[in-house]
């Protein structure tokens, strides 16, 4: 797996896609599906990730995956891994997708997404226990449990474990400064509520207040 | 064979697609859909990111204004959120086969619609109050029945943007509050506001229009009615405006405790109708000021194509290319 902090190690994408997994170790088993997003490279691609999916430090770790590694196989009853990159614009997909001639001819360690519920995000499962080729890889997923205690999910995202980008700095999401203005809980309104309400009643029983607001209270009682 | 005649072959596929959704199927961006519900897709989404695009500019007039160091944070994260959202939606779009650019430059050339509010001009801060008050809260009316869209990515989206957006309404709220503890002056500046506001809120959801000739509600891409949404939002922030002594400017405005809904007076909508043409009262001004940063923007997007060249043709041949030769 490559670490987004060591700059020099990451690989330019070739496409400008990213699909953005995202973990709150507190919350969430396993790292799911957030989102994608667009940047020329992956240096770019894991800032982005981090202002789109934990500015708000709601992640501890963020998976950064060019969407040119990342294959579907869309039903498991059919087993055909095809490019997410393209299965995206696919119009007319009764057309049985055909094999992706570029898939990985060389075995790599698969890690392996499913979608559990219809209309959750994908969440990741397992990584496959030894290096496979996409075919094979996509034989073993579609022919039998490669792990008996995980449920089958219709849907599987493929991608080999050496393309997921890891973000998990600290310092980058979770930043020791006070963000509580962007916090729900960053707001305590009971007070100042309470005394616009005993304002407001107040003023109702006796219009005592300055003449333009209780020209406005009139009008609206008239009215 | 091409899109349209392979639809026109399969109505059957068409109609099963139908009923699918319409019994709550969650359709994924990778799944077979046919052209009219893709195509209705991205018209409904482009225009929901193009209104938080647009929906920036009202309020970022606010930053340099805003009273305190904490308003002009809570203002510019909000601003910061919007943008956000509006990138995360121009991804839906892309993948339903319209791409970003497409998206902006009609947006810039005044074809793109975006959400009536957003044509008016504010005067006074308290203004900002009331729209990160009142229209995130009409948004987020909106927003959560989304979450039950029957496009899965789409609904996903809606929940993140939801979560985000929490804090907004209370920014607003806190804003008004405040001013209503204020002076007298204040107040005065505050009821102005809702005065000026509220008739672009009645209209915000849209005319009442049956679910049966709604076409969105037909796929099943929005799950609730437009006037089931205004309902919505008066019953949770009528009280609230009132309990402040703020006064709702429209005489006719009651709840019906028999058949238990709010009755207000016929919103104003031929002027909604010329917003829908962009011809609202900050329309040119709002789609110029976005032109002029879209043109100054434009070095960066070359830079990036540049470098995005560069790379791939180093990869393919190991030549280095210079500037000139990728921009011709």
């Amino acid at each position: 797996m490559q670490q987004a902090s060591k700059g020099a190690t990451l690989q330019d994408a070739g496409d400008d896609v990213f699909e953005v997994f995202q973990q709150d170790l507190k919350r969430d088993n396993a790292p799911h599906h957030g989102g994608n997003l667009r940047a020329p490279d992956t240096e770019l691609a894991v800032h982005y990730a981090r202002e789109f999916y934990g500015r708000r430090q709601e992640s501890d770790r963020l998976w950064i995956i060019a969407r040119t590694q990342l294959w579907e196989i869309q039903d498991t009853a059919y087993p055909v891994a095809h490019p997410l990159s393209e299965a995206c614009y696919q119009q007319a997909r009764y057309q049985q997708p055909q094999p992706d001639q570029t898939a990985h001819e060389q075995a790599v360690i698969f890690a392996v997404f499913g979608q559990q519920v219809a209309g959750k995000p994908m969440e990741w499962l397992y990584d496959l226990p030894a290096p496979l080729n996409l075919a094979e890889a996509t034989q073993q997923l579609t022919t039998g449990r490669v792990l008996s205690d995980v449920p089958y999910p219709a849907r599987l995202w493929l991608c080999p474990r050496e393309s997921i980008i890891e973000l998990n700095n600290t310092d980058l999401l979770h930043p020791p400064l006070d963000r509580s203005y962007r916090r729900l809980d960053g707001y305590n309104i009971r007070d100042k509520l309470r005394t616009a309400r005993q304002r407001s009643s107040s003023e109702h029983n006796q219009t005592t207040e300055g003449v333009e607001f209780t020209t406005e209270q009139q009008r609206g009682q008239s009215s | 064979m091409t899109e349209t005649s392979a639809d026109a072959q399969d109505e059957a596929r068409v109609e099963e697609f139908r009923s699918y959704v319409q019994n709550g199927g969650k359709v994924e961006a990778t799944d077979w859909m046919p052209v009219e519900y893709r195509q209705s897709l991205i018209r409904f989404i482009e225009m929901h990111a193009n209104s938080e695009l647009m929906g920036v500019l009202p309020e970022r007039d606010w930053i340099m204004r805003a009273p305190t160091i904490q308003r002009k944070l809570a203002l510019t994260a909000k601003i910061q959120d919007e943008a956000g959202h509006a990138e995360l939606l121009y991804r839906l779009v892309e993948d339903l086969g319209k791409t970003r650019n497409a998206c902006l430059d009609d947006l810039v050339a005044g074809k793109g619609k975006f959400h009536n509010t957003f044509h008016y001009t504010t005067k006074t801060w308290a203004d900002t109050g009331m729209i990160a008050w009142l229209v995130d809260a009409a948004a987020i009316v909106s927003q959560h029945a989304l979450r039950d869209s029957s496009y899965a990515p789409y609904a996903r989206t809606m929940q993140k943007i939801c979560w985000e957006e929490s804090f907004h309404m209370m920014h607003g709220r806190d804003i008004v509050i405040t001013l209503m503890n204020g002076t007298a002056v204040q107040r005065a500046m505050a009821q102005e506001a809702l005065d000026r506001w509220w008739p672009t809120l009645m209209v915000f959801h849209g005319p009442n229009t049956p679910a049966e000739k709604d076409r969105d509600m037909q796929w099943h891409i929005k799950a609730k009615a437009n006037e089931e949404l205004r309902q919505e939002f008066l019953n949770a922030q009528v009280p609230r405006l009132r309990e402040i002594g703020l006064i709702i400017p429209d005489p006719q405005l009651r709840y019906d405790t028999e058949h238990k809904r709010w009755l207000y007076s016929e919103p104003d909508w031929a002027t909604l109708r010329a917003i829908a043409h962009n011809q609202g009262p900050a329309s040119e001004e709002r789609i110029g000021f976005r032109r002029m940063t879209y043109e100054e923007g434009q070095w960066v997007r070359d830079l990036m194509a540049y470098r995005m060249a560069q790379r791939q043709q180093h990869a393919t041949t190991g030549h280095v290319p210079l500037k000139e030769e990728v921009h011709g």
